[in-house]
């Protein structure tokens, strides 16, 4: 989907937030932004499908798209985290 | 004829309620952590934020006003739309401090600084009839986030705003 101008602004500002220098302008981090945005909803299904392979074969068991949600939410921020330390 | 200026930042300074104009220490931005002193920080937004303040025009003022706007920022690309609207109100009992529409609104675009945190100058200028000596000046000045030549992807960081003209 289209990342909205609030969306893409509030995504500068996390990126901006603790960096000694901006070298790019706003349309070139918005370019960037929106391709992460594109990259990862054309593989969206690819990552859930791979969720359910993982998990159905430990006990057949398959989680929810909205759990998938979660997970896929708490492990990005995990590791943006670990990748910026 | 010589050239003055004078800070207008002061007690009647206030940010606008959108959360990304506030002041801060400088060292929240700045690297060495040395100068502690406040600054107002302009959001990189797609929205247009602003700085409510006032000042009183010298006694002293003839013409040539101008408004300087002293900052700097992390970003070394892009540009700032700067916009400064205002309404000069003088007399005595005569014109009201509470009407509903600037008198003259005016921007000024800036690139970058081409280091971060190097010192820059925004320079635009007033209508000098519209000033008079001993106005009362009503003023928000904006980061316009709407406008497509506002492209830095960080704050702007300003450490002054003032109010430049000439006397006789």
């Amino acid at each position: 989907m289209m990342l909205t101008n609030q969306q893409l602004a509030e995504l500068r500002r996390a990126v901006a937030r603790g960096r000694a220098d901006v070298p790019w302008d706003k349309g070139t981090i918005n370019a960037a932004l929106q391709a992460i945005e594109d990259a990862f909803e054309a593989n969206r299904t690819t990552l859930e499908a791979a969720v359910d392979v993982s998990t159905a074969a430990l006990d057949g068991r398959t989680f929810a798209k909205a759990e998938k949600a979660e997970l896929i939410s708490a492990w990005s921020q995990q590791k943006a985290t670990r990748e910026a330390t | 004829m010589a050239t003055h200026r004078i800070p207008i930042l002061n007690w009647a300074t206030v940010p606008d309620d959108s959360g990304d104009v506030f002041i801060e220490p400088y060292s929240i931005k700045g690297s060495n952590d040395l100068w502690k002193r406040l600054v107002a920080i302009f959001n990189d937004t797609a929205t247009r934020i602003g700085l409510h303040g006032g000042f009183t025009v010298p006694e002293n003022y003839v013409g040539s006003p101008k408004i300087v706007i002293v900052w700097t920022s992390t970003a070394t690309s892009g540009d700032v739309e700067y916009d400064y609207d205002y309404r000069a109100v003088g007399g005595n009992d005569s014109e009201s401090l509470d009407q509903a529409s600037a008198q003259e609104s005016v921007n000024v675009n800036d690139t970058a600084p081409s280091a971060a945190h190097e010192r820059m100058e925004a320079e635009v200028a007033l209508t000098a009839g519209n000033l008079a000596a001993g106005d009362e000046v009503e003023f928000e000045l904006f980061r316009d986030g709407t406008d497509a030549g506002d492209t830095m992807a960080a704050a702007a960081i300003v450490f002054g705003v003032s109010f430049k003209y000439a006397d006789a």
